[in-house]
């Protein structure tokens, strides 16, 4: 049984209402899906609490998942738009959450060391992916989003599109903008 | 190929989605551009960043803490299974959750400004729909969807019996509708089917196809459905007949149209609401691409829908605490408890009556709401059912094809 079978499986057991298969479907995704909406939120708790409440919603609209797109693409639907809403409603109460940058010296980059960095290169790696996380918190959800979608969780355009319900060509320019805001905050 | 050009291209390069052509092209272009190859490693860095970012898995527990919480809701369910049971029934109905703003029949015609409804829907247009509404977007695309709902429609169609009301009610329908549908013969279950055939032979139904629909409680009698269903096919045929002076779905290219669109039929058939919902799709599948409504709003609509929204909140809250009905079947409970609630919260004997009426699902002879489904595609194609409204009749269709099997 490949993995998809397996999944249509665990999908049909979990609309009888078994909660080892949901579990299992939790277990499968809870990462991938996790990563992304702390990717998206940049705070490690609200990423968790929002985590749970997608796969809640999912659990609870499960009979409404009809195969069109992967599981995993309509939990990552669920979860943008959860993230959304979350932070459009945590807006006030996070008002500090863009602090200014500390523009600095220019950094390497947070690339992988070669090999066995030493502490410095591995503090200057850790400093870089902080600025680097700084900035995204920085930039319109839109544009966050996008480079998410992109370059965190690897969809194409057109399944960005899907996803986020507009076109291949409003994708595009959002992620050029994206990108060049993002760099624009970070040299 | 300029540097302005080129930028956009290297970045579609980079992310491996330049076609081959466009490849060469940007190739040749960096060949002799030195900024642009100096561009080009600069966006290379820059996803390098953010791919090289750590992954942060979930944290510790995670998937327990889940299971748990699933598993409260799960045992919350079984406690009210009653719950379950009324849920499902009322997903058989697919009753919209907007219901409650569709009971009011039009008091009168001199504010016919055309509102725009709510912005809420009107943002489904745009590629920032607010993303509470989501999920509830996805469900009620998959209630358009289901072939099990559209089977379940040809349930509230009229029984014979229920003749004599049939033609009773015909003469509370406006003149021009009796005249359009035909003799009282016609009219009923058999009416019915005739729009239905209509509806799937007559070119002139690419356009829009309508019709509206009872929520057939199960404790309601027989004649009321008839009526309802009697008073659906008047308003397919009276909506069939004026649907060339709508503009061409080919023609409908923005929210404002498909807003004069939903003006200009409301007008014509004197409904207080028209729901419109755009979908695309091929060989009867359909995707809802956007929805409308258009709405004449008037005091006693104003204090109704007050009532009926306080009515249905109170109730969704209390579900959601309770059990583990999907969003959809939980916000149809909700909306019918809150219809049965409503004539008692309203004062006036009048307006209890038409609540009455046009909550519990004993409508008027003719229907307050209209559902539109445009679909633009070829004028032939099959398109499937339309909404299902309270205060109103049924319309057999074709299911829809589950894109899925």
């Amino acid at each position: 049984m490949n993995d998809a079978t397996d999944e249509a499986v665990l999908i049909q057991r979990c609309r009888r209402g078994d909660n080892d298969a949901f579990g299992m479907l939790v277990r499968r995704h809870q990462d991938g899906l996790f990563n992304g909406i702390y990717r998206m939120v940049g705070d490690y708790h609200d990423a968790a609490d929002i985590a749970q409440d997608v796969f809640l919603k999912a659990f609870r609209a499960i009979d409404s998942f009809r195969g069109g797109a992967s599981f995993y693409t309509w939990l990552y639907r669920i979860a943008v738009n959860t993230c959304i809403s979350r932070r459009r409603s945590l807006a006030a109460r996070k008002a500090n959450l863009h602090v200014p940058l500390d523009t600095g010296d220019d950094a390497p980059g947070c690339d992988p060391p070669a090999s066995q960095p030493g502490p410095q290169q591995q503090a200057q790696s850790r400093e870089d992916c902080e600025r680097l996380e700084q900035a995204l918190g920085c930039l319109p959800e839109d544009y966050r989003i996008a480079i998410v979608l992109k370059d965190i969780q690897g969809y194409k355009y057109a399944e960005m599109a899907a996803l986020l319900g507009c076109s291949v060509g409003t994708v595009k320019s959002r992620l050029f903008r994206a990108r060049e805001t993002l760099r624009g905050i970070l040299e | 190929m300029n540097c302005n050009n080129a930028r956009q291209f290297i970045m579609e390069h980079l992310d491996g989605e330049l076609p081959p052509a466009a490849t060469r092209e940007l190739q040749q272009h960096l060949a002799q551009c030195e900024a642009c190859r100096i561009e080009m490693q600069r966006q290379q860095r820059l996803i390098g960043r953010v791919k090289s970012l750590p992954h942060e898995p979930a944290p510790e527990g995670f998937a327990e803490a889940l299971a748990r919480a699933a598993a409260a809701e799960s045992s919350s369910a079984s406690r009210n299974r009653w719950l379950r049971r009324y849920g499902a029934m009322a997903a058989s109905i697919a009753v919209f959750l907007v219901a409650g703003v569709m009971f009011v029949k039009t008091q009168s015609t001199d504010s016919g400004s055309c509102l725009p409804c709510q912005a809420r829907r009107q943002n489904e247009f745009t590629d920032d729909a607010p993303p509470a509404d989501e999920l509830q977007r996805e469900l009620e695309i998959d209630r358009l969807d289901s072939p099990a709902r559209s089977k379940a429609l040809p349930n509230a169609l009229a029984p014979p019996q229920a003749a004599q009301q049939n033609a009773a009610a015909s003469d509370q329908a406006p003149q021009g509708a009796l005249a359009k549908a035909g003799a009282p013969s016609e009219i009923g279950g058999k009416a019915e089917a005739i729009t239905t055939h209509e509806a799937e032979t007559d070119p002139a139904l690419g356009l829009a196809k309508a019709g509206a629909q009872t929520a057939p409680l199960e404790a309601e009698p027989p004649a009321a459905t008839a009526r309802a269903s009697k008073a659906g096919a008047i308003a397919n045929r009276e909506l069939l007949a004026d649907a060339a002076a709508l503009p061409s779905p080919d023609a409908i290219v923005s929210a404002a149209d498909v807003n004069a669109a939903a003006a200009q039929v409301a007008e014509v058939l004197g409904r207080h609401c028209v729901n419109v919902t755009i979908g695309a799709g091929a060989d009867g599948s359909m995707t809802v691409i956007g929805r409308l409504a258009h709405l004449q709003k008037d005091a006693a609509y104003e204090k109704q829908r007050k009532s009926y929204d306080d009515a249905r909140t109170s109730v969704l809250a209390e579900l959601r605490k309770s059990s583990s009905l999907t969003l959809q079947r939980a916000g149809e409970y909700a909306g019918r408890e809150a219809r049965r609630a409503l004539p008692e919260a309203d004062a006036e004997k009048s307006k209890q009556e038409t609540i009455d009426r046009g909550l519990r699902g004993r409508p008027a002879a003719d229907p307050l709401l209209i559902n539109i489904l445009i679909v633009p595609q070829p004028a032939r194609a099959a398109v499937p059912a339309v909404e299902a409204d309270p205060g109103a009749a049924v319309m057999e269709a074709k299911p829809a094809e589950d894109p899925n099997d």
